[in-house]
């Protein structure tokens, strides 16, 4: 070392250091106690969500009887006189949607799985997951606009019969939105199998399809079911694709070519009327909410529950067993064991039979049928995406002009705008940020970096994750009970800012579970640092974990934040209005840009119609413009780490 | 266990008493008594596992912050019990600073990772001048002077860690901790290192455990030498503590010279 540089005076003397450890503390202490009551919200909405469902079922169950709930052929709670309450109308509806969607997504999802995880090159994977990920990531009222439009005319053409609102075009569009849960999820199974499998397999003269058919699937198995369940559970509480194409008539059928009504779509139904609060028809809604809430919480429940089994599993498959021989040889001498041996070696080498020369070239011609069949399943979505992006430009650029953004909706269509619906989705947004930035990010620094970790911390984030997944119709549900109705001093009913606190809901699971992960990601050593330099673990937090966490956390938000943007099924439930002729404030009437195009779409003209479609490409350039600043954020803070 | 009992009292800066550290309930290291004398550099040497690093991180508490973590016994700092109730051990850590294995420079630049723990700390001085006076005392002052803003992680490793010690010592610590600060480091930062070490002793006292012999014998005033009794033994035990030259030349204990002249394969 070089001398010289010792030589500077210690600039230090004792009276410069002076720290008020004991305010610092007394602050730190306040501040968690804040923390511990934003994590607690997540919780609060739990139980709400529980509780609101649970006590208008039960209202509803006193004036219904269960039997007639469940047997009953028709559905028609609506009716003044003798209205008829048959859940099996609605449910069939619903399942026969989610078997369609399901029939069109596993193997599409599983074949675009395989082509990820075993044929892309990273070049391709590298556009593929992200083009993917953005379908899921589309507002599913662009996608009802797309099957009701796009998709169904275009079935008409093969199945003439097929009426304009059905059920099987409705299902195969939801099936194309639930297909990146299935790919992505049965991606990372079939990369967790071991690549042990996969030289054994090639080792044995297995060809890459017979390899990937009969090793990996099976092997990564569970995780596939997993990723299905998750999918269905996502099918059956989709909401605007099927309110939207597959129509509103409570129709007990199995017959897909049909207009039917699924639980969902009732619920939209009933809500874009006036409904009484505490009248039998609100507590029908939310029984039929109860019921969807039920069965999306087990599949949830079971479909994470099989995923981390089958993790382990999976982690666990390769761990060399004791040997089991240690049981008396069978009986019998050695040498009669011998020659049994011997005789079976000469029975073998005569039936093995050189293989025919076209086996071959089968085997040559399946491998690569396979490969183009998976290459067209991962490319499904993203043609889907295509054509939807060519029809909107068709119908909505012309459309697209300064006077559309800057004026009011208008009965007539040509001078019809979308500023009232901008305003509103501005104001959605805004307050969607106010109210999850601190509360997500709050709530996820307690219960990581405070809470200790215990069973009851996995409980909460089990919670969280079902939060997550639950459909945003019971959150419409909730928005309209807690935030609409019984908060209405402050909300003044159904106003933008019951929608806001109801979208915050929404999205908050998202952020939570986003921000988790992201101050997991800090490493253990620079929070030893930190404190090895004297920092408080508040100091900790403020001066290096938040920080190095940022870009990761702004991400997060962003991400929820475009989910909130595009939402559009839980507002109509907490009661957006049709049409809005002024900018919205924060007590008044509301619409906002998904609201504009549901509402749009309802009408038979063709000009409204193309209104609609101009109405989704400025929405889906705000979604997109989020989601790109969420990547991009991403990737700058990859690039600096 | 010998004590150092040809010195005087005011020259002890740290003193062990029958000091255990336990996680749940597995005993890492047992029944220590050490002194630790003012700027004397002094090496904790043994096999992996023995507790050397436990017994470090009491010296500024760091254990705490590992759940299920409990020390018996008590240390003193300059006659005052560290695990004291009245001590918090984020004060305590202005006065015992550590260097890790691995440099973790903070994810920021290279001025505010120092800036920071004077920040923290509530120095009222000038930063800038502190902030240099410890980037020269550790070399680095030349090579960083004209990037003070970027980032940290931009520098080498053996870059790294001497910031990382301007780090400890811009708080003017009264002892040093350096948990095997080399062995993340090529030949040439280690070397670089090992001088540091050395010149901080006019300032500091460094207490260093390592798994490099030579390293401990080149650097170490005393040495400490930590190993298991027994075949069963989970807990490590201090063997024997002398000076160094004594340590490494003419040990009381087989165990210790079978360690020292490599007989026993020193792990890692």
């Amino acid at each position: 070392m070089n001398s010289k540089q010792g030589e500077m005076e210690s600039p230090v003397s004792s009276q410069n250091w002076q720290r008020n450890l004991t305010a610092a503390i007394a602050i730190e202490t306040w501040f968690r106690r804040g923390l511990a009551l934003l994590a607690s919200i997540p919780i609060l909405i739990t139980i709400a969500i529980i509780a609101i469902v649970l006590i208008e079922s039960f209202l509803f169950f006193q004036e219904i009887s269960l039997w007639q709930f469940l047997t009953d052929t028709q559905w028609t709670p609506s009716f003044r006189s003798n209205p008829q309450y048959g859940i099996l109308v609605l449910a069939s509806a619903t399942f026969m949607v989610t078997a369609i969607a399901a029939v069109t997504a596993v193997p599409l999802g599983i074949m675009g799985a395989v082509y990820l995880a075993e044929y892309a090159t990273p070049n391709i994977r590298r556009f593929l997951k992200p083009a993917l990920e953005a379908i899921s990531g589309i507002p599913t009222v662009v996608l009802g606009y797309f099957t009701l439009l796009v998709f169904t005319p275009f079935l008409k053409n093969i199945i003439p019969e097929l009426e304009t609102f059905n059920a099987l075009s409705a299902g195969i569009i939801v099936g194309i939105l639930i297909t990146p849960t299935i790919a992505s999820l049965s991606e990372d199974a079939l990369r967790n199998v071991p690549d042990e499998f996969r030289d054994g397999a090639y080792a044995l003269g297995f060809t890459k399809s017979e390899t990937i058919i009969k090793i990996l699937i099976p092997a990564a198995f569970p995780g596939i079911i997993a990723s299905i369940t998750l999918a269905i559970s996502q099918a059956l509480g989709e909401t605007m694709i099927v309110a939207i194409a597959a129509g509103q008539n409570p129709n007990l059928t199995l017959n897909p070519l049909v207009a039917v009504e699924t639980m969902t779509t009732f619920i939209i139904q009933v809500s874009l009327g006036t409904v009484e609060s505490g009248s039998l028809l609100f507590h029908t809604i939310f029984t039929v909410g109860a019921i969807l809430f039920l069965i999306t919480l087990a599949l949830n429940t079971f479909g994470n529950w099989l995923t981390r089994r089958s993790e382990k599993q999976i982690a666990g498959l390769l761990t060399p067993q004791a040997e089991l021989s240690q049981q008396e040889a069978p009986a019998g001498t050695i040498a009669e064991e011998f020659e049994y041996t011997q005789a079976l070696g000469e029975r073998i080498k005569n039936t093995v039979v050189e293989q025919e020369r076209w086996q071959q070239r089968f085997r040559f011609w399946r491998e690569r049928g396979f490969r183009l069949l998976t290459l067209l399943a991962a490319f499904t979505g993203i043609i889907v995406l295509l054509v939807l992006f060519y029809d909107l430009a068709q119908r909505g650029l012309p459309q697209l002009d300064w006077q559309f953004l800057t004026s009011f909706a208008s009965r007539k269509a040509e001078q019809s705008g979308i500023l009232a619906a901008l305003a509103g989705t501005l104001w959605l947004f805004l307050l969607a940020a106010i109210l999850i930035v601190p509360v997500g990010i709050g709530a996820a620094i307690y219960l990581e970096e405070y809470y200790p970790d215990n069973w009851l911390n996995r409980v909460i984030e089990i919670n969280i994750a079902n939060l997550a997944a639950v459909p945003s119709i019971i959150y419409g549900l909730l928005g309209l009970q807690l935030f609409v109705h019984l908060l209405e001093p402050i909300t003044k009913g159904n106003t933008i800012l019951a929608a806001g606190l109801t979208v915050a809901a929404i999205a908050l699971p998202t952020v939570i579970i986003t921000s988790r992960s992201a101050l997991r990601e800090i490493s253990e050593s620079i929070r030893q640092g930190g404190a090895a330099v004297g920092m408080t673990k508040g100091q900790m937090l403020r001066y290096l974990v938040i920080p190095a966490a940022l870009p990761r956390l702004i991400t997060g938000v962003l991400l929820a934040l475009s989910q909130a943007v595009g939402e559009t099924a839980a507002l109509l439930a907490v009661g957006a209005a049709a049409s809005v002729r002024f900018i919205p404030e924060l007590q008044s009437k509301y619409i906002t840009l998904p609201v504009q195009i549901f509402h749009w779409l309802q009408s038979p003209s063709e000009e409204v119609r193309n209104n609609a479609a101009a109405a989704t490409i400025v929405l889906l350039v705000l979604v997109l413009l989020l989601n790109v600043i969420a990547v991009f954020l991403r990737d700058f803070y990859r690039r600096l780490a | 266990m010998q004590t150092l009992s040809r010195q005087t009292q005011q020259d002890i800066i740290l003193q062990c008493n029958d000091v255990s550290v336990y996680y749940d309930r597995q005993c890492a290291v047992k029944g220590i008594n050490l002194e630790i004398l003012r700027h004397e550099i002094v090496g904790l040497i043994g096999p992996s596992g023995c507790g050397k690093s436990s017994l470090l991180r009491c010296f500024n508490r760091l254990n705490d912050l590992v759940k299920g973590t409990k020390v018996t016994g008590w240390i003193s700092l300059n006659g005052q019990n560290i695990y004291d109730p009245s001590v918090n051990p984020v004060e305590l850590r202005k006065q015992v600073g550590m260097v890790f294995q691995r440099p973790n420079p903070f994810p920021k630049s290279i001025y505010d990772n120092i800036a920071v723990g004077l920040k923290v700390n509530g120095y009222r001085g000038d930063k800038d001048e502190l902030v240099e006076y410890s980037l020269r005392q550790v070399g680095l002052w030349e090579e960083v002077k004209n990037r003070l803003k970027k980032n940290a992680l931009t520098l080498s490793g053996g870059q790294q860690q001497r910031l990382c010690i301007a780090r400890a010592i811009a708080l003017q610590p009264d002892i040093i901790l350096m948990d095997e600060p080399c062995s993340a480091l090529d030949p040439i930062s280690t070397a670089r290192i090992e001088e540091l070490i050395r010149e901080l002793q006019k300032d500091y006292t460094l207490i260093v455990v390592t798994h490099n012999l030579k390293q401990a014998s080149l650097i170490s005033d005393r040495v400490a030498f930590f190993d298991f009794q027994g075949e069963q033994e989970e807990a490590g035990h201090l063997i024997e503590y002398d000076r160094s030259e004594i340590i490494f030349q003419r040990p009381s204990y087989r165990a210790t010279q079978d360690y020292v002249t490599g007989r026993r394969m020193p792990l890692r």
